[in-house]
């Protein structure tokens, strides 16, 4: 599997900056997203939604919106396959049948000629409801005399208990033991393109899919399951995407999907739907809250030996892919560091609010919060600097984890090392402590581990093909999704390099089901190592296709051969050559043989479940990085300045430096405003701030300098040595600073948002303290 | 009601209704769809337009009172061949992920651009408060915007 040892020892479009793909037509805002399709007699559709947060539905009566002039097709539970859904656990219904759990919950759907006729038409459903009492504190939820949500004997959707060593020994044999309760926010994935879809069918029966999706093939697959039709009469295209996070793989998106076909079904008109940005904040699936109670055992050294996590984690009304937030949160951050002993007892809990899912991270922002901050509370006790101890016990290249994880690339250290260096990390650390004024600075540190992955049971595979033109250029199919982050431009870059042709000559197809083989889809920061490697060894099989044919031409034995500069020659031999598109028109004309390449990269990992006691190599590489932010704090406001910004990243190889570096800056500001600003509140099931006036994300003016730096590794397992970059660069960030603010004004903040009013709060409690000794 | 709205330099004769929001009948009924819609209330600025000369967020603009100015989408900017400096600066420079956003900044720099041939980098992220970026923390685009400004200063 080694992949630096390719034929060309200087890379030509790997690792180069180049423009994405198709930012040309983008910037002349001509991408089509899937609100943009339009197609003849294309019906709007809208949802209509519970009110209550727990409610019976006595009766639906849906005769005055069928009334309606221009209404084609209008849909209850009642008239919809009752197929349960549910990607982990199977809780749902596409539509409410007697019983709704959240306030958004779907109750109705319809299609009519515009959207103000659909508007009109959803105002007339009646539906008779009687209300009933709800639950909204995962605590409460838990008890067992609380009431249920489910039809099953308690609200516990997922409870893990993980054991690794002997926890009561080594807290025994600790000389300190630290523990620590910590909360976060529902946090929302805040993509500025709103879920959609448009479902067509033709007049063979066959139904064309177009959604807002990173897992085109699942989607695919539920919306054939739900309409009882064969896999291969959905047809799921993904247009351009405007941005995901995890949050356009479960949820709005499925339920938009198979509504969409259901009433283009019941029309036999193409159907479209557009969610509001009241519908996302209400009814997609954010960021679970989760509070985490930690405590960890350490050695006068600083050496770590024990550490065990309580989490409770607040599922919302149905479970979709948080028991895989929680299973995260329980464990991924334990291969961070070299414990020998750790411990995890996690709970998730349905009550009565919005249903929650993944986020950028997956459960890992919550985790490494609580561990990160928990930390430097360690190293103060300790006197250590923060940075030392990370040092003495951070995760080495050749460790086997905890969970039994093979960490082959390992940049944690260096990744510790360089951000430290860059941010000034030594000469600030004694300088802020010494401010007397108002406003008072500090300086934090934390460190990050993530994988490139995510075995979903016996399946964790890529394929991808890659067709040679006869003009001599490419074109890549691959199912893998590009949901904006330039995953297309780094699989056309990898191609181009094994091809050896120029950049400008690879094209690749939009993910679409009939033609790309099955993929999982982007997410758990699978898709350059998966998506990339298939290609890359799809295009090697183009390569040796190709070689094939141009040892016949040169009648050369096609070991000796070679591709550059667009030409099939002999290694050593620059003069003698054959363009590509000679090579592939006489493979086709002379040979009958079109040169297609396929490609499968399988790597031997194990599923990380339940199933398997969470134990295993779950992934073929792991991501590591340590940020630094540097902050100030008003102590009259309690207002916090992030003034600047480090992050290193350990992401194997940059196939694309520039974006490479998009990932760092876009995931870093998306952390800052997990850290500082953003919360989906809710009171009585009710969200108080569905729009992104009261949302508060992130805008230019909030974004500090940020210097990020690029640690390559090369990954022995990642296409050019790659591994992830996607999702890492946003989980270090609230800890880091959590741990500048407490350098700056001596307040350990351990819920998020931490925001002004909490700040202020927490600077009059600890100066009452101190009046008070 | 019927309405004549101008839209790049084009007079175009459009029924409306008197709720229909510019950025409803630029998109469904003009067929014009790269201003786009993100939030309808007017926060997110995926829907910016410049309305004789100002940036304008046209989900907050109703049709009718788009009638009688110039408007100007993304559609207008760059011709056949050559992209705008500020299109091509977004593109050179990594100012770009998945798009969304990009006709609403563009537009806005461009006003900017206008009115402030070299603005500092404090200005440009004024001038960007109105339009969200989830997916470049706005660090490429604010240095795309300034690398577009100098391109502007040496043409003219």
């Amino acid at each position: 599997m080694s992949l630096v040892s390719e034929t060309t020892p200087e890379l030509l479009v790997v690792g180069k900056s180049v423009p994405l793909i198709d930012s040309e037509e983008t910037v002349r805002g001509k991408v089509q997203y899937v609100s943009d399709i339009r197609l003849p007699g294309m019906l709007c559709a809208k949802i209509l939604r519970s009110p209550y947060p727990h409610a019976k539905i006595i009766r639906i009566d849906t005769s005055k919106a069928e009334l309606l002039d221009g209404v084609k097709a209008v849909l209850t539970g009642m008239d919809v396959p009752r197929t349960t859904l549910g990607e982990m656990v199977q809780d749902e219904h596409v539509l409410a049948l007697d019983r709704v759990r959240y306030v958004g919950d779907e109750v109705a759907a319809l299609a009519a000629v515009d959207d103000d006729t659909a508007e009109e038409a959803l105002s007339l459903i009646d539906v008779k409801y009687e209300e009933l009492p709800a639950v909204f504190d995962p605590e409460e939820a838990m008890r067992s005399n609380a009431l249920l949500l489910h039809d099953k004997g308690n609200n516990i959707v997922a409870h893990y208990e993980i054991v690794r060593g002997d926890m009561g020994k080594a807290f025994a044999q600790s000389d300190y033991i630290f523990e620590d309760k910590y909360a976060t926010q529902v946090q929302h994935q805040g993509y500025i393109e709103p879920t959609a879809c448009v479902a067509s069918l033709d007049a063979s029966g066959k139904l064309t899919v177009w959604l807002t999706t990173q897992v085109p093939f699942e989607h695919r697959a539920v919306i054939a399951r739900v309409l009882g039709m064969p896999e291969s009469k959905v047809r799921l295209i993904q247009s351009h995407l405007g941005g995901a996070f995890g949050g356009k793989i479960s949820g709005l998106p499925t339920k938009a999907g198979i509504v969409c076909a259901l009433l283009a079904k019941k029309s036999g008109c193409p159907v479209r739907f557009v969610a509001t940005r009241d519908e996302e904040f209400v009814a997609s699936r954010p960021a679970p809250r989760t509070v985490i109670w930690l405590k960890i055992g350490v050695k006068n050294d600083g050496t770590l030996i024990a550490k065990h996590t309580k989490i409770v984690m607040d599922c919302g009304a149905y479970a979709g892919l948080a028991p895989a937030v929680l299973s995260t949160a329980a464990t991924r951050s334990d291969s961070l560091y070299r414990y020998k002993n750790v411990s995890a007892d996690a709970y998730l809990v349905y009550t009565n609010k919005t249903p929650c899912g993944p986020l950028r991270g997956f459960g890992s922002p919550q985790a490494h919060f609580a561990v990160e901050t928990l930390l430097d509370v360690i190293a103060e006790k300790l006197s250590m600097d923060p940075m030392e101890l990370r040092l003495k016990n951070a995760t080495k290249s050749g460790d086997v984890s905890i969970h039994g994880w093979n960490i082959k690339s390992c940049g944690l250290t260096e990744s510790i090392r360089k951000a430290a260096d860059e941010a000034g990390w030594s000469r600030k650390r004694p300088l802020f402590e010494e401010t007397e004024t108002t406003k008072k600075r500090g300086i934090g540190m934390a460190c990050v581990i993530h994988i490139s992955g995510k075995r979903k049971s016996t399946f964790d595979a890529s394929t991808a093909y890659v067709k040679i033109h006869e003009d001599g250029t490419a074109t890549v199919i691959s199912g893998e999704a590009d949901i904006g982050q330039g995953l297309n431009t780094v699989l056309a870059q990898i191609a181009a390099e094994v091809l050896g042709i120029p950049f400008e000559h690879v094209s690749v197809l939009r993910a679409d089901t009939d033609m790309a083989a099955y993929c999982l889809g982007t997410y758990a920061s699978r898709a350059t190592m998966f998506g990339g490697n298939a290609v890359r060894l799809a295009a090697e099989n183009a390569r040796s296709q190709l070689f094939e044919a141009a040892s016949k031409m040169l009648k050369i034995d096609a070991a000796k051969l070679e591709v550059k500069g667009g030409h099939v020659r002999t290694r050593g031999d620059p003069d003698r050559g054959l363009l590509i598109s000679e090579v592939a028109r006489w493979s086709l004309f002379q040979m009958s043989k079109p040169i297609m390449g396929i490609g499968t990269y399988n790597p031997s990992t194990v599923p990380f479940t339940s199933s398997t006691g969470f134990y295993g190599n779950a992934t073929p590489a792991y991501s590591f990085g340590t940020q630094v932010a540097e902050v100030e704090v008003d102590t009259e406001t309690g207002e916090v300045k992030v003034l600047n910004y480090v992050a290193a990243h350990d992401l194997g190889k940059a196939i694309n430096p520039m974006y490479a570096q998009g990932q760092i800056d876009g995931g870093v500001v998306q952390g800052l405003g997990f850290a500082l600003m953003e919360e989906i509140v809710s009171k009585d099931g009710i969200v108080a701030n569905p729009s992104f006036l009261d949302y508060r994300m992130p805008s230019a003016e909030d974004v500090p300098p940020i210097e990020s730096i690029l640690v390559e590794t090369i990954d022995p397992e990642g296409p050019f040595g790659a591994k992830e970059i996607g999702e890492a660069t946003m989980i270090p960030v609230a800890p880091a600073i959590a741990n500048a603010i407490y350098h700056a004004i001596g307040v350990r903040m351990r819920e998020l948002p931490m925001t002004s009013q909490k700040i202020l709060k927490a600077l009059k409690e600890k100066a009452h303290h101190e009046q008070m000794d | 009601m019927r309405i004549v709205l101008k839209v790049n330099g084009v007079e175009h004769d459009v029924d409306i209704r008197p709720h229909w929001t510019l950025l409803y009948v630029l998109r469904e009924r003009l067929g014009l769809t790269a201003t786009k819609f993100g939030c309808g209330t007017g926060e997110c600025g995926a829907c910016t337009v410049i309305a004789d000369g100002m940036v304008v967020h046209s989900c907050l603009m109703l049709a009718a009172q788009a009638e009688g100015r110039e408007i100007t989408t993304i559609e207008a900017l760059g011709d056949g061949h050559m992209l705008h400096p500020i299109q091509a600066a977004f593109a050179k420079y990594g100012a770009l992920q998945c798009g969304y956003c990009t006709p609403g900044m563009i537009l806005a720099a461009k006003v900017l651009l206008d009115e402030n041939p070299n603005p500092t980098e404090k200005e440009v992220r004024e001038a960007l408060d109105g339009n969200l970026c989830r997916c470049t923390g706005y660090v490429k685009i604010v240095q795309a915007i300034l690398r577009a400004a100098e391109t502007i200063s040496e043409r003219s």
